[in-house]
């Protein structure tokens, strides 16, 4: 069952149009990873998505519905975003933070009911902090930090949850437990898409891929029918060559080439 | 200077006298005063003065006996320090003393106090003397509010004949471009329109100070330089004398330190208080006159 | 902690209030005044309570509500600790229309000197609106910019104005430049109540939003939170409340800034929570310094701005001291 549905989308920030026409879709249940060279436009689509930026032209459908049809507020129960930094201007402990994940559930004069602290609670421990439950998000590093953004998406129990490069500061441990994650999430019919830059991350997280390139989709679908030389050779640049993983996945190597770019090794020494 | 003294013990005898004359007057109708503020009718047994001038005028009307309190700086006549002192910015404490006339003037009183009084029913009237007939119209008005119309007549035609013989005596004296110096520095002068500048008129002298910049406006100090300027008359005062040290020994005194712009110096209660002894400063401006033409 | 502090908070509020009208001023003793508010008294004793101090004890509550309300809204609302009522130039843009309201206008028609403050307020308003906006709306940074810009504008006129001012008119526009509630009279408070019921109830109203929006536009977004026109409103409202304070008391300064920072200190950082807690703060904290203002040197009355800075900051350390 399709959750989100973009058909001919187009939108950027100001004057600029970064994304071109992208048909992008999203089922109940599936893992989509966006990946691309720096400023090909994933996190511009992410948002176009999310429905936080406006659509320049083309449209998104949450449910079949356009999302201009929707109200605000539906669209913050249905539908949850992961940035990848969190604005500290002011001081905010961990929980405070998960908390704000429960606003769309909540009424401007409602507090927080015993249940939506359970809710919170419940998100904290999910991503492995309960212990800095009342820490200041100032004082976590950059991985725990992306961990407590996970847990306030996780908290406002969303249908579709949009990450933006959930993993950027992860490390191996934690990345797996991202994984374990979204898995479960995706198991139990959320829907996700996810930005990421670790071939291997995505290649385990994701039931499907998309490339952007340009602003453009350059290439979708499963890991097998999209891991070609070509790909890695015309969007990235680079040259790659694949292997097979003991887990049955394909493992992607890059073939460093300092000739190539012009720099002679023999100087470099 | 004899003159003058003598002038203000018969003046002073004369206000005496009429107080007891004038004692306890009851109504009055409603009256504007010189701001073209209604004051309502009413009694006039507790009076208030919030200023120098208007106690001077309560007194020379005859009304001093009723006043209940004045302001610290309001010590002429005599009897006036003897009045219990209130702050003329302290509403409560002119609200405690259930005053049922409160005095008060455009020259020293915030006209924003005046509203509040006004607003919290307490019958104000307010004199705004901006030359010697409005300082006539002060009499008139300030006796007729306590009650005492006649002894107002009286002291308007007095004050007017003293101007009277003074303007004429000045007369023949030459026509010379000055200023009312109010203060040194910043150099603040009396602008057209104002009492001082009537006080400089009547003497014979010519004011050259502009008309813009509101009553009493901030001049560039190289005015004083200005070969054109002759007199300046100021009022002798502790802080004037020593602006006037300071300013001597810098550029822009030049002139007067060589004596080129005349300097005169009036009896400072009396050249700035818009009350009956403005005339005495008059008389004094015109005997400084007099005797250096 | 905190349902202690709560209660702290309005025995501050209730304490400074009798404070203020038991010792208020020098005509009246305290016992004086316990006597008109049983009900007897002399009449001009009562005249003083009802007429004089209380309107003044009021407006300083509204004002010091208002204030302290727009302050905490602004400071969420631009991601700044040191947004204040005055940052955006919208006091400045009162107080400039107010002195020369002031300077200008004959003595009859003082009642006008407020509807000018409000008309400057409202212009200054719209000037940092105007010179904010950018493609994606107002943003803070822009906002923040804009907001010095017109500051300095109106900062501008107001010392051109206190330069030309003839002396008889000086003191009022001086005392607008640094705060006075010497203008405090019923019909004045009966105005500002009703005027600054919609702007206060609108910020109490988007207390969570503000939250959100603290930590992020995109999230917030996210979240529910229409970012364009609860930035347009939260702006608008505390521009209100602002013009208010400054139409009726002239520029009082730090209570808007500090007063947010000692209850997020005390409460914590949820603008849900502080809000309401910094408007019954700013309130102690205005009447509290407008009683010392004027008894503290009497007869002279001291500028409200000076006293609140000068009770507000030194708990403002101590506070973050402790806190650190």
């Amino acid at each position: 069952m399709t959750l989100l549905r973009a058909r001919a989308l187009s939108g950027g920030y100001g004057r600029d149009t970064i994304v071109h026409e992208v048909d992008f879709q999203v089922s109940a249940g599936e893992c989509v990873a966006l990946m691309g060279p720096n400023g090909a436009g994933k996190s511009t689509l992410l948002r176009l998505l999310a429905g936080i930026l406006p659509v320049r032209s083309g449209v998104v459908e949450l449910d079949g519905q356009p999302l201009a049809a929707w109200r605000r507020r539906d669209v913050a129960r249905t539908v949850g975003f992961v940035p990848q930094l969190v604005n500290l201007a002011f001081p905010v402990t961990v929980h405070e933070l998960v908390e704000q994940g429960r606003a769309p559930h909540l009424g401007p004069w409602r507090p927080p009911t015993r249940r939506d602290h359970e809710i919170v609670d419940a998100a904290i421990a999910r991503v492995g902090l309960a212990a800095r439950r009342q820490a200041s998000v100032a004082s976590l590093s950059g991985g725990e930090r992306q961990r407590v953004l996970l847990a306030r998406a996780l908290a406002s129990e969303p249908r579709l949850l949009l990450l933006d490069e959930p993993a950027a500061a992860l490390d191996i441990r934690h990345q797996l437990d991202l994984v374990e994650i979204v898995r479960t999430l995706a198991g139990s019919g959320v829907g996700i898409v996810l930005i990421a830059h670790d071939w291997q991350l995505a290649l385990r997280v994701a039931d499907r891929l998309v490339v952007i390139h340009h602003g453009r989709v350059w290439a979708a679908g499963a890991a097998g029918e999209i891991l070609s030389a070509r790909l890695f050779r015309e969007v990235f640049g680079v040259e790659a060559e694949f292997l097979n993983g003991p887990d049955g996945l394909p493992v992607v190597v890059p073939r460093l080439t300092l000739g190539d770019a012009g720099l002679d090794p023999a100087a470099a020494l | 200077m004899l003159c003058v003294r003598t002038h203000t013990r018969r003046c002073g005898f004369f206000i005496l006298a009429v107080s007891i004359a004038c004692a306890g007057p009851q109504g009055r109708p409603g009256l504007r005063d010189q701001t073209g503020a209604i004051v309502p009718s009413g009694p006039a047994t507790r009076i208030i003065s919030l200023a120098p001038d208007v106690t001077e005028l309560a007194f020379a009307v005859g009304a001093g006996a009723r006043l209940v309190a004045a302001p610290a700086t309001a010590d002429y006549p005599p009897q006036a320090s003897h009045l219990r002192r209130v702050d003329p910015g302290d509403l409560e404490s002119v609200v405690a003393l259930r005053p049922d006339l409160v005095l008060a003037t455009t020259a020293g009183n915030d006209f924003r106090f005046v509203a509040r009084a006004r607003a919290l029913g307490l019958a104000v009237c307010c004199t705004d003397v901006t030359s010697f007939a409005r300082l006539a119209e002060a009499c008139r008005l300030v006796a007729a509010v306590v009650g005492c119309e006649p002894r107002g007549t009286q002291l308007a035609a007095e004050l007017g004949a003293r101007v009277a013989a003074l303007e004429r005596a000045s007369a023949a004296l030459p026509r010379r471009a000055a200023l009312y110096v109010a203060w040194w520095e910043p150099l603040i002068v009396a602008s057209p329109g104002t009492f001082h500048d009537d006080l400089l008129l009547r003497a014979g002298l010519a004011n050259v100070a502009p008309g813009s910049g509101g009553r009493y406006p901030r001049l560039d100090p190289e005015t004083l330089l200005d070969s054109r300027l002759e007199v300046v008359v100021v009022p002798d005062e502790p802080d004037m004398r020593d602006g006037f040290t300071r300013l001597l020994s810098t550029t822009a005194g030049s002139r007067l330190r060589a004596r080129a712009l005349r300097t005169i110096w009036l009896p400072a209660d009396a050249a700035n208080r818009p009350g009956p002894r403005l005339v005495d400063a008059l008389a004094a401006l015109v005997l400084a006159r007099e005797r250096e033409p | 902690m905190r349902r202690g502090a709560d209660a702290l908070l309005v025995a501050a509020l209730v304490g400074a209030v009798l404070a203020a009208l038991l010792w208020g001023g020098s005509a009246l003793s305290g016992s004086d005044v316990l006597r008109v508010l049983a009900g007897g008294g002399p009449p001009e004793a009562r005249t003083i309570v009802f007429g004089l101090r209380l309107p003044r004890i009021v407006l300083a509550l509204l004002v010091g509500a208002s204030l302290a309300l727009a302050g905490a809204a602004l400071q969420a609302l631009l991601s700044n600790p040191l947004a204040d009522p005055f940052l955006l130039g919208i006091s400045g843009g009162g107080a400039a229309a107010s002195t020369l309201a002031v300077v200008l206008l004959p003595p009859l028609a003082i009642a006008l000197v407020p509807a000018a403050a409000l008309a400057g307020a409202a212009l200054a308003t719209a000037m940092v609106w105007w010179l904010a906006r950018g493609p994606l709306g107002p943003s803070p940074t822009r906002m923040i910019l804009a907001g010095v810009a017109v500051n300095a504008a109106t900062s501008a006129v107001i010392l051109a104005v206190l330069a030309m001012a003839s002396s008889p008119r000086l003191p009022g526009a001086l005392a607008v430049t640094m705060g006075s509630f010497a203008s405090a009279s019923t019909e004045a408070v009966a105005w500002l109540v009703p005027y600054i019921l919609l702007p206060a109830a609108l910020l109490l109203h988007h207390g969570r939003d503000l939250g959100l929006l603290a930590t992020g536009e995109e999230s917030a977004a996210a979240l529910g939170v229409d970012v364009g026109v609860v930035r347009r409103r939260v702006f608008l409202a505390a521009a209100m409340l602002c013009a208010g304070a400054v139409a009726f008391a002239g520029v009082i300064g730090f209570v808007g800034l500090v007063t947010p920072h000692i209850c997020r200190l005390v409460f914590g950082q949820q603008p849900r929570r502080v809000l309401p807690r910094a408007a019954l703060a700013g309130a102690a904290l205005t009447v509290l310094g407008d009683l010392v203002a004027r008894r503290a040197l009497a007869p002279v009355e001291l500028p409200v701005g000076v006293v609140t800075a000068v009770l507000g900051v030194p708990f403002f350390v101590v506070l973050l001291r402790r806190s650190s």
